[in-house]
């Protein structure tokens, strides 16, 4: 039988290689699109603040570049955020796993691409909330805005000008969001 | 000049500079436009589905407010100042406002100043990330209560409160807002009639 006549389990799908970048949705592999280079420089950009401000707190590990992250069982999905947090002692060992990561992150960082429609976003941020991830950011790099969505609250609208301080879930973080796209044009 | 509204007295220099909220009530447009911190922002006149959905959505919740006298209901892009600081005012495809949030219980004669409790947009297909939220962001910013975005393709509706995460209603679900609209209640599918 071929893989496309059942679904798949996150163990099954670990054993998969692909040419492009892929999540498992209900046991179903879906190819990503290909991000463009406004969208890596922000991913990078978010990730380098974030794993500044980690090492020096040292509460937790910062990853990127969609890693599998465990979501939903049976069917399994598997995401790859662009960015994600996960404080240390959640992890058994308090280690990074070699392969998908079973325990919810604390922050999951999507960035936009142009392609991205407003519902498949919102239904990945509600899916995230409901595995467990405490909080999803939603970084738009064209109209330079962050939304961060918690479960169960509205989400909190920043726009270029504001500041980036989340005291209860990363103590200490503080950036400007401008610098999130500073690497987008010559200053 | 780039992208000239379709205004009829809208001279060059009024478009160099942010608009106020009292200039663009004096404007006439022959598109529907918005007013987006001070520039005005175009919507093509909508397909017909559209206006289909909002018609529906309109009639069950006229038939609502004819039985119960809560409100009244507004459509058609009737325009709310969200922030005349920020010199913006949205169009809404359909808004409730209860009469006790009326001034005089009166619909004012130029664009609401006070926020409806409840705000409709039905998405257009490109419905793009930020433009959706920054929408919502203007109405619950605002002090609108409960937003619905309803959406084409997965025939959905999402409830949006100020004071809760968002929510994700399909076809077959019912549709209630106890608090806010007593006795009110449909199915999602019930939007989509005759679309």
């Amino acid at each position: 039988m071929s893989v496309a006549d059942k679904l798949l389990s996150y163990r099954e799908f670990e054993k998969l290689t692909f040419a492009r970048p892929t999540e498992l949705v209900r046991g179903e592999i879906v190819e990503q699109e290909m991000p463009y280079s406004r969208h890596g420089s922000v991913c990078a950009a978010v990730a380098a603040f974030l794993l500044q401000w980690a090492r020096r707190s040292r509460i937790g590990f910062v990853f990127s570049n969609d890693s599998h992250v465990l979501t939903e069982r049976d069917p399994d999905t598997v995401r790859g955020p662009d960015c994600a947090f996960i404080r240390a002692d959640r992890l058994p060992d308090n280690q990074l796993p070699e392969r998908t990561l079973l325990v919810p992150v604390d922050l999951a960082v999507e960035v936009l691409s142009p392609s991205n429609r407003w519902t498949d976003m919102l239904d990945k941020v509600l899916e995230y909330l409901r595995s467990g991830v405490r909080e999803v950011w939603v970084v738009d790099p064209e109209k330079r805005t962050l939304d961060i969505h918690q479960a169960d609250q509205s989400p909190v609208h920043l726009t270029e000008s504001d500041t980036v301080t989340r005291p209860d879930l990363l103590p200490g973080f503080n950036c400007p969001m401008a610098e999130f796209f500073a690497d987008i044009q010559a200053q | 000049m780039s992208a000239a509204p379709a205004a009829t007295n809208v001279t060059e220099s009024t478009l160099e500079r942010r608009i106020t909220v009292e200039e663009f009530e004096q404007m006439d447009f022959e598109f529907p436009v918005d007013l987006v911190r001070g520039r005005i922002e175009e919507t093509p006149p909508p397909a017909p589905a559209h206006g289909r959905v909002c018609g529906n959505i309109y009639f069950l919740l006229e038939s609502w407010v004819r039985s119960t006298g809560f409100g009244t209901v507004t459509c058609n892009d009737s325009a709310i100042v969200t922030d005349s600081a920020l010199e913006t005012v949205r169009g809404s495809d359909v808004a409730f406002i209860r009469w006790e949030s009326l001034p005089d219980r009166v619909l004012p004669v130029k664009a609401f100043r006070v926020a409806p409790d409840l705000v409709v947009e039905v998405l257009s297909p490109s419905q793009q990330w930020s433009k959706v939220e920054e929408k919502l962001a203007d109405y619950l910013g605002a002090g609108v209560k409960e937003v619905w975005v309803v959406t084409f393709e997965e025939r959905s509706v999402w409830v949006c409160r100020a004071d809760n995460g968002r929510r994700r209603l399909d076809e077959t679900d019912e549709l209630t807002s106890p608090e806010l609209l007593p006795g009110f209640s449909c199915r999602v599918v019930d939007f989509f009639l005759h679309v």
